[in-house]
């Protein structure tokens, strides 16, 4: 049975039905219009540098003639003040491009005066690798959300990684400067967790975050096969006291190319 | 049509051609919106009290993960972020906010000034994402749409305190259709885009990443489970999913694949809720399916019979 026409809408006259015609061709046009040009290239202004440049949008120009390119970067600036104003921002690229073939978890590492130290787990971390537990959804999805934004600036950073792409992860401190706070935060909630659990305990001088890296079987694995020995580095450390030094940020971010920890210099934003 | 049906809502004025193009201006059955302002609203309401609500000190205090100035450079003044709560005070602010956007989202789950308590909601999720990105994801983007469109849409008409319907009078009643493309248009932005950053992938178009991503201990929800899964099923999973994100805008319209392609999206959706920590994302996009449902054929018969020119339309 062949559907009927449905009725169509004959707009009254006046402004409001125009100015409601505007905006929905203009909704309906955006998903559209946004994500193309995110393909046509732009040149970059201290406005896109908060808090990484888009890994969506195109970098550079398109073409020599200035009059286009501008009035190219026009239309971007347009697409991005409304998703910005409407939080209808676009640039989907979901659970790509790839997934690494181990798991990341983050650990708070306090490190005390006397020498001692103390580790605040994720409350994600596996007790048991080899055992792990069936979660349900939903349920921390926003305490999982926050982590998974820090654990995924270290998501490759694999030996083998590292080594092939030196130039790559040596900046990896400047990813930690651009993201302070949401590392800053997550180790003094994690200070302030272990505080409470040991009352009387000691504040500590520093607080490392450590990546812990658990290596997933290879598909061509047994299912119980032994696992490949998990491995740790230091992504950032946070000094609870404050900066070190005037002009610096209260945290370091780690170099995995040097193997060393990196001062950090506040820099104020455009 | 004549008096068959009673049509509600605001009809917008749209110029030549696009006043002629049916897709673009036909008006859908009440019911369909109304169903879509439901169980967005259900969804929302389980997210507030659910997920936000436990841990909503530690997400939105300052000695937590929150605080106003978790993202200050966000609203600089060459962005155009803006947040209720930067207007509000710390110390009773959010909590406020929060019992505002609760209260929307109630409005909305019994249709009372459906478009007023749709903005209410949309203005207060935004607030919520800007001052703290971090807790949200790419769902959380799509639920700003959807709160816009539900307010737009007319969708208190029918099945709710709102409603135009009576018993005196109980016509089919019809609504500008317009919103509900505009969802469709989304989703199928949002599919395509991320079928393509997929298809270059050269891990998504060997299948491995599915058995990467359900073994990690962190992301997925049963990696114990997965990992007693055959390899090729993992890697089927990711290939199913890659021609279907592409092909959706396509075969969402197309008739004959129209309802298989978005009962598989359903599908996808609810897969990706119970096995990865994807969270509201499967959830927020499940209830924009919701408007392309034929949610009329619950309507009380009108008369004996409904008419023939009351059949559904298409869904997109």
């Amino acid at each position: 049975m062949k559907d009927a026409p449905l009725p169509t809408s004959h707009a009254k006259s006046g402004p409001l039905p125009w100015l409601v015609g505007l905006f929905a061709l203009w909704q309906v046009a955006f998903p559209v219009l946004a994500n193309l040009w995110e393909f046509v290239p732009r040149r970059v202004t201290p406005a896109d540098h908060y808090p990484e440049l888009s890994n969506t949008q195109r970098w550079g120009t398109f073409t020599g003639i200035e009059p286009a390119q501008r009035a190219s970067e026009i239309a971007g600036d347009v697409f991005a003040f409304w998703g910005e104003v409407t939080g209808l921002k676009q640039g989907w690229n979901m659970f790509t491009p790839d997934f690494p073939p181990h798991t990341v978890v983050p650990v708070a590492e306090l490190h005390f005066a006397n020498g001692t130290t103390a580790r605040v787990a994720s409350r994600f971390a596996p007790a048991d690798p080899d055992r792990p537990q069936v979660r349900w959804p939903l349920v921390h999805d926003r305490e999982f959300n926050y982590e998974a934004n820090i654990t995924m600036l270290g998501w490759h950073a694999d030996e083998d990684t590292v080594r092939a792409k030196p130039d790559v992860w040596a900046k990896f401190p400047d990813r930690v400067r651009d993201n302070n706070e949401l590392f800053a935060h997550w180790l003094a909630w994690k200070m302030r967790t272990h505080l409470t659990a040991n009352p009387g305990a000691p504040e500590p001088v520093e607080v490392v975050m450590i990546f812990r890296y658990i290596p997933t079987r290879l598909p061509h694995e047994a299912a119980d096969a032994p696992r490949r020995p998990a491995f740790e580095r230091p992504a950032a450390k946070w000094y609870p006291g404050g900066p070190r030094a005037p002009g610096l940020l209260a945290l370091e971010g780690f170099d995995p190319v040097a193997k060393r920890f990196v001062p950090l210099k506040a820099v104020t934003q455009p | 049509m004549g008096d068959a049906v009673t049509e509600a809502g605001l009809k917008p004025w749209f110029p030549w051609p696009l006043a002629r193009w049916r897709w673009w201006t036909e008006s859908v059955p009440a019911e369909r919106v109304a169903a879509l302002r439901i169980v967005t609203a259900l969804v929302l309401l389980f997210d507030l009290l659910a997920c936000y609500l436990p841990h909503f000190v530690t997400l939105f205090t300052a000695d937590a993960l929150g605080g106003r100035d978790l993202y200050a450079g966000r609203f600089r003044a060459d962005h155009a972020y803006w947040s209720a709560l930067r207007a509000l005070p710390d110390a009773w602010g959010p909590q406020a906010l929060f019992a505002v956007w609760v209260a929307g989202a109630v409005g909305l789950l019994v249709g009372w000034r459906p478009f007023v308590c749709g903005l209410v909601c949309w203005a207060c999720a935004v607030s919520f994402w800007n001052i703290n990105p971090a807790p949200h994801n790419g769902g959380d983007r799509l639920r700003h749409t959807l709160f816009l469109m539900v307010a737009c849409s007319a969708s208190g008409a029918v099945w709710g305190v709102s409603s135009v319907r009576s018993n005196t009078d109980p016509r089919p009643v019809m609504v500008p259709g317009w919103p509900v493309k505009v969802l469709f248009v989304q989703l199928a932005a949002l599919y395509l885009l991320s079928g393509y950053y997929k298809a270059i992938s050269p891990q998504w178009r060997s299948g491995f990443v599915m058995y990467w991503a359900s073994h990690d201990l962190y992301w997925s929800l049963y990696p114990g489970t997965a990992a007693r899964l055959p390899v090729w099923l993992h890697q089927f999973s990711a290939w199913i999913t890659l021609v279907w994100e592409l092909g959706f805008p396509v075969l969402a319209v197309l008739k004959g694949t129209r309802a298989a392609t978005l009962i598989l999206g359903v599908i996808f959706h609810l897969g990706t809720l119970f096995t990865l920590d994807v969270g509201a994302f499967a959830l927020y996009s499940v209830a924009c399916y919701t408007a392309f449902a034929p949610w009329e054929r619950l309507r009380r018969p009108f008369g004996t019979t409904a008419r023939r020119d009351e059949s559904p339309p298409e869904a997109t």
